[in-house]
């Protein structure tokens, strides 16, 4: 480990990001929110310039204080593990400049959930009496949260692969670092342009969603900041009642864009390239369409009793699946069938190369092949078999690192549901948190099914640090806490260090 | 005609010597010494050396020769002799080893770097194999006139219809006709007063697959299918033909010993049943099921393995089993001792490059049993003695029987009534020594 490189490729990356802060300057001087300076210049617009003045200006002591130069695997991991939690730090600070959250945890949590594309908040969602009201906030500060998410989408890492030449080398392991899903698909032969092209088609569908929602007469603030939030299945929503606000049109556009946003990246590069008929035949995402649709068609029909329209199962059902979490059903008010159907979605997720949170459709499907072989293998011990994904024969070392993969999210939840049991909340809404935060979905059940305001600030950051775990599936996240990164190095290490150089 | 053969290993020498046989002048290169002297035991020229070496190629005046055959086991020898041959002005035809390069039996696309027509002895032998393997009681299958027709050696059973009947008294169904039988050993034309008896093998000509499920009822077996078949060796040879069975819908299992082997055969294999294990242990080889097995194929590389896994099959009731040899000195050896079919790869790449060579071998004939009998393919023109006369009436020697006659697109089993017309193919089974006085009638 070199701290030295990785301060350094932090530095770079920190220049880059700054200028996500001056997104919501704009509002903050279109809606000239009080308090206003200079007879135009508001202070929350001040706020934000100067956070996106004192990001860049910390990028370059940063990079020249380091050395920006190529890395290797380990020193990716920590550089994208570290990039998430300095950045999420930074971003919390707006929150507590313009002073609409106080607390500093509040804050964290806040913007954590929008990186990760949680979507939890610990506004008041509920409560139009409380000083933190949702929709009482000022409209910068509110887009803040949907920049956040728009940048977290895709990722902040892709991003800086894309655009900076120096991550170029290291770039493979950046982004299988950062990348949701267990392999990464090289869509091009180089991986920046690689990067390039998934933020291409990424920010196309953001300018698809805002051109279709101005179209059906949404105004251009929300038509942006749901855009901002749809597409990175991030789910934050300047209105209390989320997207039951909007129109029954409205509506079915964000179900199809959510679909969209949790389909694997790859395939929409391949519908461009005119291989539509190769995207239905993709295993994973007929997996993923067969899982929503099945949940919707239980939903709706199965238990009739509940009497809940289609739309509305079909807009929970993506949402939640694809981990989006925009509302526009009170579903904790579900019986209990479907609020069990919404927590098993919470824990499948999106398609691996998309947006979306969860373990992923293609780690579910593996997984459950890989149970029936075990099976098959018992009675039969003497049979070799192996798991296909469509034709593709899965290797064993991705296998065993899924089935890992799979273990390690289970504990983590387990973990995250004891603790905010002892923390106070009861079982339900424990279990619904701890899913809801490691899956990036948002909102969970019972006392967390709106806003996080109920779970006690030591809950808070324990949740907003499952979010930043589940966010870089785990294995890139813990490598923080692996001791061995911190040990001084002695003279075997500096031996081994000098040989893998050469 | 001068023929260059590069290599003198199985299929060199298998080559060199049928090539011989039609009047050829053959020599025959290999860097082996220990081959060269087996080489010089034939009737042929042997020299020593690296046949892609152009001053060795020049040496043998490869200028005048016209077939040039590299038969090495080394692809890299095979391409380069050949491509050099082919600007020398010869017919070249090359063994290409392995699946990485070939994806069928005769491949005419390596054209471009000097090689006519390119030959796979592993395609070869797989396509041997489960066209054998899928039709039970088969001993010996060939397709002739470009597939419209099936040639396949049946055995009579104890309990056949046809067992001790005389030829003339079987109403054979309109598509089969009985061609030959062999009879300890000894090839027979049969005529109307020859009676079929157990354990005989007849070489039946058929039109079609239904053609063939028929003459399996008269022969007596309850199949008519085989379903289950044990494939014993993942190598490239086993699981080629477990695609193809498995294609035919036929239930496959393979059983390699190597974990690696049959890891690479799981992964080729989509649902196909993949083994690790010893197949010559009996314990498996019940454990999996060899009492339901149809059929059993052992495709290792070692020929004793197949021969010892072929006969532990019969033991356990299989009905047909195949033993691919490397070795022709050991083919017959196999095949003696109980087993249906030793196949070799190199026997089958010799005979198929014979057949590629026409003009080594202007009659299209076919060997079947060992070159007693031969299947003649002849085409009826408008000057040829037999032309608008019956079979009856034109004179065809007593050891010889018109199998079928194609006609255009129609395929026709012929009975003694039957006119020849001009423009007829013509597939006729004959005795060797009678070869010149059938061709003379056509």
């Amino acid at each position: 480990m070199r701290w030295k490189v990785v301060v350094g490729n932090l530095g770079a990356i920190l220049k880059l990001f700054g200028f996500a802060f001056f997104v919501p300057v704009f509002p903050a001087i279109w809606y000239q929110e009080a308090p206003i300076f200079f007879g135009f210049l508001p202070y929350n617009a001040l706020v934000f310039m100067f956070m996106a003045s004192f990001t860049i200006t910390l990028g370059y002591p940063a990079e020249k204080f380091g050395r920006p130069e190529d890395f290797y695997h380990n020193e990716a991991i920590v550089l994208v593990s570290f990039t998430w939690l300095i950045l999420a730090l930074l971003s919390a600070l707006p929150f507590l400049m313009t002073q609409t959250l106080s607390s500093p945890v509040d804050a964290f949590f806040e913007a954590m959930s929008g990186m990760t594309t949680t979507g939890a908040t610990v506004f008041s969602v509920e409560n139009p009496a409380s000083p933190l009201f949702l929709a009482n906030q000022p409209k910068s500060v509110l887009l803040w949260r949907a920049v956040l998410q728009w940048f977290g989408g895709m990722g902040i890492i892709v991003l800086s692969v894309a655009i900076l030449t120096k991550l170029t080398s290291g770039g493979l392991s950046l982004l299988s670092a950062e990348s949701p899903g267990p392999t990464i698909t090289r869509l091009r032969p180089k991986i920046k342009e690689t990067a390039k092209t998934l933020w291409f088609l990424y920010s196309l569908f953001t300018l698809m969603l805002i051109i279709l929602l101005l179209g059906a007469r949404v105004s251009l603030y929300d038509a942006i900041y749901h855009s901002f939030t749809t597409l990175p299945t991030g789910g934050f929503s300047p209105h209390s009642n989320s997207i039951a606000h909007f129109s029954s049109i409205v509506q079915w556009i964000f179900i199809f864009f959510m679909i969209i946003a949790g389909m694997n990246f790859s395939l929409h590069y391949q519908a461009f390239e005119g291989n539509i008929r190769k995207v239905f035949k993709n295993t994973e995402f007929r997996a993923y369409l067969f899982i929503i649709i099945t949940s919707t068609v239980i939903i709706t029909f199965l238990i009739s009793a509940a009497e809940i329209p289609l739309r509305d199962a079909l807009f929970q059902a993506v949402s939640i699946m694809t981990t989006t979490g925009y509302t526009t059903a009170a579903f904790d008010a579900w019986p209990d069938i479907l609020r069990m159907i919404l927590l098993l979605l919470m824990f499948i997720g999106g398609s691996a190369g998309s947006t979306g949170g969860g373990m992923k459709v293609l780690r579910i499907v593996l997984i459950f092949k890989m149970v029936k072989r075990k099976i098959k293998e018992f009675a039969k011990p003497r049979r070799v078999m192996v798991v296909r994904m469509g034709d593709s024969v899965v290797d064993e070392d991705t296998l065993s690192t899924i089935a890992m993969f799979f273990c390690a999210y289970i504990l983590l939840f387990v973990i995250g549901a004891f603790v905010m049991t002892a923390l106070g909340l009861d079982m339900i809404s424990a279990i619904s948190a701890s899913a809801t935060s490691l899956g990036n979905v948002g909102p969970g059940l019972g006392m967390v099914a709106s806003d996080f305001r109920a779970v006690r600030p030591a809950g808070r950051l324990f949740m907003a640090l499952f979010m930043w775990i589940g966010r870089l599936e785990i294995f890139t996240a813990v490598v923080l806490f692996n001791p061995s990164l911190y040990k001084k190095r002695k003279l075997r290490n500096l031996l081994s260090f000098d040989f893998r150089k050469t | 005609m001068k023929v260059i053969i590069i290599g003198a290993g199985e299929v060199g020498r298998e080559l060199s010597e049928s090539i011989r046989r039609k009047g050829h002048d053959v020599i025959i290169v290999d860097k082996s010494e220990k081959a060269c002297q087996k080489a010089r035991a034939l009737d042929v020229k042997v020299v020593k050396g690296n046949g892609a070496r152009p001053e060795l190629l020049n040496s043998l005046d490869i200028k005048g020769s016209d077939y040039f055959f590299t038969v090495t086991d080394d692809n890299e020898v095979n391409l380069v002799a050949c491509s050099m041959a082919k600007s020398a002005g010869c017919k070249t035809m090359a063994r290409i080893n392995g699946l990485e390069y070939i994806s069928k039996q005769v491949s005419q696309r390596f054209n471009q770097i000097g090689v006519d027509y390119a030959v796979s002895p592993e395609l070869l032998i797989a396509r041997k194999i489960s066209d054998i393997i899928t039709v039970p009681f088969a001993i010996n299958r060939n397709i002739s006139m470009g597939g419209k027709i099936n040639v396949t050696e049946f055995k009579v059973l104890p309990n056949s219809r046809i067992r001790n009947k005389k030829i003339g008294a079987i109403r054979l169904p309109k598509n089969i006709n009985i061609g030959a039988i062999i009879r300890e050993n000894e090839v027979i034309i049969p005529r109307g007063s020859d009676v079929v008896k157990e354990d005989d093998t007849l070489i039946v000509m058929t039109e079609n697959r239904k053609a063939e499920k028929k003459m399996l009822k008269l022969l007596g077996t309850k199949r008519s299918s085989v379903d289950r078949v044990m494939i014993v060796g993942a190598t490239s040879i086993g699981i080629n033909v477990a695609k193809k069975l498995d294609n035919r819908g036929v239930e496959v299992k393979i059983i390699d010993e190597s974990e690696e082997n049959a890891r690479r055969a799981a992964e080729e294999l989509k649902d196909i049943e993949v083994l690790v294990g010893d197949a010559r242990d009996k314990n498996i080889l019940i454990e999996e099921g060899i009492l339901r097995m149809d059929a059993l194929a052992s495709m290792t590389p070692s020929e004793e393995h197949n021969a010892l896994v072929s006969l532990l099959a019969k033991v356990y009731g299989v009905e047909k089993t195949v033993a691919v040899v490397q070795e022709l000195g050991v083919k017959s050896l196999i095949e003696t001792i109980g087993i249906d079919l030793a196949a070799s790869p190199q026997l089958q790449t010799a005979n198929t490059m014979m057949r590629l060579a026409r003009e080594l071998n202007p009659l299209k004939a076919i060997p079947v049993h060992g070159g007693d009998l031969y299947i003649l393919e002849m085409e009826v023109n408008e000057d040829s003695p037999v032309t608008g006369k019956t079979i009856s009436q034109s004179k065809l020697p007593p050891e010889s029987v018109v199998g079928a006659i194609i006609r255009g697109e129609k395929t026709i089993i012929p009975r003694g009534d039957e006119k020849f017309k001009a423009g007829d193919q013509v597939l006729a089974f004959v005795l060797k020594e009678e070869i010149n006085a059938v061709e003379d009638l056509f």
